[in-house]
């Protein structure tokens, strides 16, 4: 029983940063209708940006974390324009499979960049808070999981709000749901898709601090971070925010059970048989809907 | 207000529009009626950018918008009321209307607009918080409607708002678009036949395989036994 509530709770944390981790490539799916391959790229740019302040300034993770937003919206709007928006509307061209090798390079890019800057040496980021405290008798948690998962849940929450009250946040949804209307609205297309990586990549890079806590950050660390948010996108639905949210936190879940019950090895191949068995059953993923190719 | 001249426009090799031209003056009521395929909704789509034009000049408001993207076109003042109504399925009513206000000084006075909407279409602030998908087809078709009236409008151009409707909507739709029409706004109407506009004060085009082939006012085109065959079935 104490080992089951420590799993779930251990689940929750996971899923909270799986979450964040993963929402702005359904977000970027929604809009672009492609898959971001430089998504994990942002989360090994947050763990560098600070680790980077901590080392050279001392800043502690939380305005590490902001710092690490800002240039992540930077790198996604670079991204954008040098990678993506090229090769939007280009005849006899599949935008969809071009922009993904095209983001897929990116990601090379950035890897061998932050090797040659930095080395392959793991990085250490401190958390944010130490100490545990006793949550049931036998079952103590890190008060630095309950940090992370209460920045992160603050994070969707933000997020939710900017998407369905602020200008721009609509205009994503517009864009993402018809894009001929949102024009004829004067939703400005490009700027949009501009503002979405930025945002997505900016999730991405504070996933990737709380991240560079627990783990370490390398010019690989981005890696495995992709991999599980495309489990998590396509899981819940490409383009369903709700759904990837949902996923994301299934998926922490069942990992911590997984580990708890069958060992830590385990955790990976039930998750890609679970995730091979959904995709069998509903392809759109939980709540994704099908959508065509368009730009 | 609008110049469209020797416009042309075509899917991949399948030529669409073969040459059109048009005008519609400040405070006019232009019907563009035609057999469907002919380019009625090819020719506001161009009009408004979404299709690129492959030939010839469009002025409005004495800029040539031609070649420009559909959201700087809609930003000066055109409003496209598109074929199908697009609304955006997944989110409210009240949300669709708050983004017929994107352009910023349309989105300061979002609130009093979306009052002044609700007051035109009742039904829409009854479902006010319901998500655009579960509207009916009148419903929708209000939505377009006051989605386009949410922003400054210098021509209001709306495609067949007759289509797919019950006979008894479309009177109902009509009737608002008159209102529209009194008010002074300058429009351009595509319709599939000229039944619904026999009695506004209309300049009819007569578009058929991507050119203007009549112009005429209403009773022109009443008066005109070949036309009246084809067009209204009498």
């Amino acid at each position: 029983m104490r080992a089951l509530v420590q799993a779930v709770v251990s689940g929750m944390t996971t899923g909270s940063v799986y979450a964040v981790m993963t929402v702005g490539m359904t977000l970027i799916y929604g809009t672009l209708r492609t898959l971001n391959m430089a998504h994990g790229s942002m989360v090994m740019i947050g763990g560098y940006v600070a680790w980077v302040l901590f080392d050279s300034l001392g800043w502690g993770p939380i305005p590490g974390m902001v710092a690490a937003a800002i240039v992540a919206f930077a790198f996604g709007v670079l991204i954008q324009q040098v990678a993506v928006r090229p090769l939007i509307g280009r005849r006899g061209v599949d935008f969809e499979m071009t922009a993904f090798i095209s983001t897929f390079a990116v990601t090379i890019v950035l890897s061998n960049l932050a090797l040659q800057i930095f080395g392959a040496r793991n990085k250490a980021v401190p958390p944010v808070i130490h100490g545990r405290f006793h949550l049931l008798e036998g079952v103590s948690v890190g008060w630095h999981s309950v940090v992370m998962a209460a920045i992160a849940i603050g994070t969707l929450v933000a997020l939710g709000i900017f998407l369905s009250k602020t200008r721009y946040g609509l205009a994503i949804s517009a864009v993402a749901q018809q894009l001929d209307a949102a024009r004829l609205m004067g939703i400005p297309a490009h700027r949009i898709y501009n503002v979405t990586m930025g945002v997505s990549s900016a999730l991405a890079a504070i996933a990737g601090v709380l991240l560079a806590s627990v783990f370490f950050v390398s010019p690989n660390s981005g890696d495995l971070p992709l991999l599980k948010a495309l489990i998590v996108a396509i899981f819940g639905g490409l383009g369903s925010v709700r759904g990837t949210i949902l996923a994301a936190y299934i998926i922490g879940l069942a990992e911590a059970l997984v580990s708890l019950y069958f060992g830590v090895k385990w955790s990976l191949p039930v998750l890609f048989l679970s995730i091979m068995v959904v995709m069998l059953v509903r392809p759109t993923g939980l709540l994704g809907k099908p959508e065509e190719a368009r730009l | 207000m609008l110049e469209v001249r020797n416009l042309r426009a075509a899917y991949g090799e399948t030529r669409v529009l073969e040459g059109v031209d048009l005008s519609v003056r400040g405070g006019e009521l232009v019907v563009v009626i035609g057999p469907n395929g002919h380019g009625k909704t090819t020719l506001l789509r161009t009009i408004s950018g979404l299709v690129p034009a492959t030939g010839g000049e469009i002025t409005f408001d004495g800029e040539r918008i031609d070649g420009d993207p559909p959201e700087r076109i809609a930003m000066s003042g055109l409003v496209h009321i598109p074929q199908g109504d697009l609304p955006f399925v997944d989110m409210s009513v009240e949300e669709n209307l708050v983004l017929g206000a994107f352009p910023r000084g349309a989105w300061r006075a979002r609130r009093e607009r979306l009052e002044r909407v609700y007051s035109i279409f009742p039904p829409l602030a009854e479902r006010r918080t319901h998500r655009a998908r579960t509207l009916s087809g009148g419903e929708r078709r209000m939505l377009a409607l006051g989605r386009g009236l949410m922003r400054d409008a210098k021509l209001l151009m709306v495609d067949e708002p007759s289509l797919g409707l019950a006979p008894v909507i479309v009177n109902e739709v009509y009737r608002h678009i008159e209102q529209i029409v009194a008010a002074g706004m300058t429009l351009l109407l595509v319709e599939e036949n000229f039944s619904h506009v026999q009695t506004f004060d209309a300049r009819v085009l007569l578009l058929e395989s991507g050119r203007i082939v009549r112009e005429g006012s209403v009773a022109d085109l009443l008066a005109d036994q070949i036309v009246m065959a084809t067009y209204l079935g009498t």
